[in-house]
């Protein structure tokens, strides 16, 4: 697997795959530190003297609030004009085997990634599962359009590199939403950048200069799993007040429940 | 990603808390934190499958249903948090009435999704005062099971939900975050004031 078309980057990080890995991660680690540093100073700290109001204020650790409504609001509208109507669309016309196929197609390709994080947690068992259920779908599965795997025993988890560094002991750091992307606190924005410049399927598109399929990956990804939420958002949309601060404390009890593997 | 996967799994978990269906749960020896749980769910289940009940009977079966079996008062008191030893005893008795009313709505809202799901208790956990009883909501439709945990507080007889985690979410907490920030910027009578349109609109239109 070589390739040129490639960024020096990319290309340097395949050639001598374990240092590239190990220099991304101090990367990135110092990228945390930075964002982590720099990011603090925007929101109303309550006066010392109120001692409980201090302790939620640090508990709910979200200095960049109004950014972050913001962001979100504005994802929450491109939800609105084009995510779900599109994602309302495919779930009316296309069959269940159809979709039930492209989400375990698109599942199967981000095997790499979650093999690599349970390696990189040490958690030999998971990881054995993993690299079962990749070969088994990749090949009785018809190229992972069929989870065989999950029939014989060999359920999904799902695991990213921000789940690795929450394991390896990294706290969240403060709230933050970008657009587009979502709730991404810099713990999981630099897991979500290096499980992206990682991911073996990116490079082999890019390798053959078919980055477009990787879009369209991405496309299909995000329309198939906002298929699977319609009812889900209404319901919290129905049942919260501060549908933001609802999202952020789920947010975070989510992740946390994934980096102590009780997904 | 990570917010699709969060999403995902939220979905299983709201889709199926919907489903809190049951089939009848004798079948196997359980103590007695876990026979509260599935009695609670033998008893839902009925009031769903009943084809002689109108919705607003139903409505009313499952009100009954949920005000025994729920503390909604030790719920109000986590969600209101520090907030709740600022108030005054007459905000408090409006958040109790409200509150309890916002739960049982709430909850029919969710059942009223309900499309054959069965539901099964799988054990059960001493934590502290309280006891945590597992559960899981299997779908008839082959879509993948939804963990739901009930935390209980009190002992055998006199066991209350305290709390219903599903997919490893706490409602509660979820739900203490959303109220410490509409009082942060509103003050306890604007959340009281929120409250009190969400359930007058939501009572005022039929459950969707």
């Amino acid at each position: 697997m070589h390739t040129s078309r490639n960024s020096g980057d990319d290309a340097g990080a395949m050639r001598r795959r374990p240092f590239g890995m190990a220099q991304r991660v101090a990367a990135m680690g110092l990228a945390l530190l930075l964002i982590t540093g720099t990011v603090t100073g925007c929101a109303k700290r309550p006066p010392a003297s109120d001692v409980e109001a201090v302790a939620e204020y640090e508990r709910i650790n979200d200095p960049m609030e109004p950014l972050n409504r913001y962001f979100f609001e504005v994802n929450r509208f491109i939800d609105f004009m084009l995510v779900r109507p599109i994602a309302e669309i495919y779930r009316g016309i296309t069959p269940g085997f159809i979709q039930r196929g492209i989400r375990n197609f698109i599942n199967n390709l981000q095997t790499p990634i979650v093999l690599v994080n349970d390696i990189l947690q040490g958690e030999g068992e998971r990881a054995r599962t993993t690299l079962a259920r990749f070969i088994i779908n990749t090949t009785i599965g018809i190229g992972g359009l069929i989870d065989v795997a999950a029939k014989e025993g060999l359920p999904r988890h799902s695991e990213d590199f921000g789940q690795t560094l929450g394991a390896w002991g990294a706290g969240e750091g403060p709230y933050m939403v970008l657009p587009i992307l979502g709730p991404r606190p810099p713990r999981d924005l630099v897991g979500a950048i290096v499980d992206r410049v990682s991911d073996p399927v990116g490079w082999v598109l890019r390798a053959h200069d078919a980055e477009e399929y990787g879009y369209g990956l991405t496309v299909a990804d995000v329309i198939d799993s906002r298929s699977r939420t319609i009812e889900t958002v209404d319901e919290l949309e129905a049942s919260s007040i501060d549908l933001y601060a609802t999202v952020r404390n789920l947010y975070r009890q989510q992740r946390n429940a994934a980096i102590e593997n009780k997904d | 990603m990570l917010r699709r996967q969060f999403l995902r799994r939220t979905a299983l978990a709201l889709g199926a808390v919907a489903a809190l269906a049951l089939t009848p749960a004798a079948a196997r020896a359980a103590g007695p934190a876990e026979t509260f749980v599935s009695t609670m769910g033998d008893q839902a289940i009925a009031i769903l499958s009943n084809g002689t009940l109108g919705p607003a009977e139903k409505q009313n079966q499952f009100r009954t249903l949920f005000l025994q079996n729920f503390d909604t008062e030790a719920i109000g008191g986590f969600v209101l948090g520090r907030y709740r030893r600022t108030a005054t005893p007459e905000q408090i008795a409006t958040f109790n009435r409200l509150y309890a009313e916002d739960i049982v709505q709430t909850y029919n809202r969710r059942l009223s999704a309900y499309s054959g799901e069965t539901f099964q208790v799988t054990g059960s956990q001493v934590q502290g005062d309280e006891t945590v009883v597992r559960s899981q909501v299997l779908s008839n439709q082959g879509k993948p099971p939804t963990m739901v945990d009930w935390r209980l507080s009190g002992g055998p007889g006199s066991y209350k939900v305290v709390d219903v985690i599903i997919e490893n979410l706490s409602m509660r907490q979820a739900q203490r975050d959303d109220f410490a920030s509409v009082i942060g910027s509103r003050g306890l009578d604007g959340l009281l004031a929120a409250l009190e349109r969400k359930v007058g609109t939501a009572s005022g239109t039929a459950s969707r």
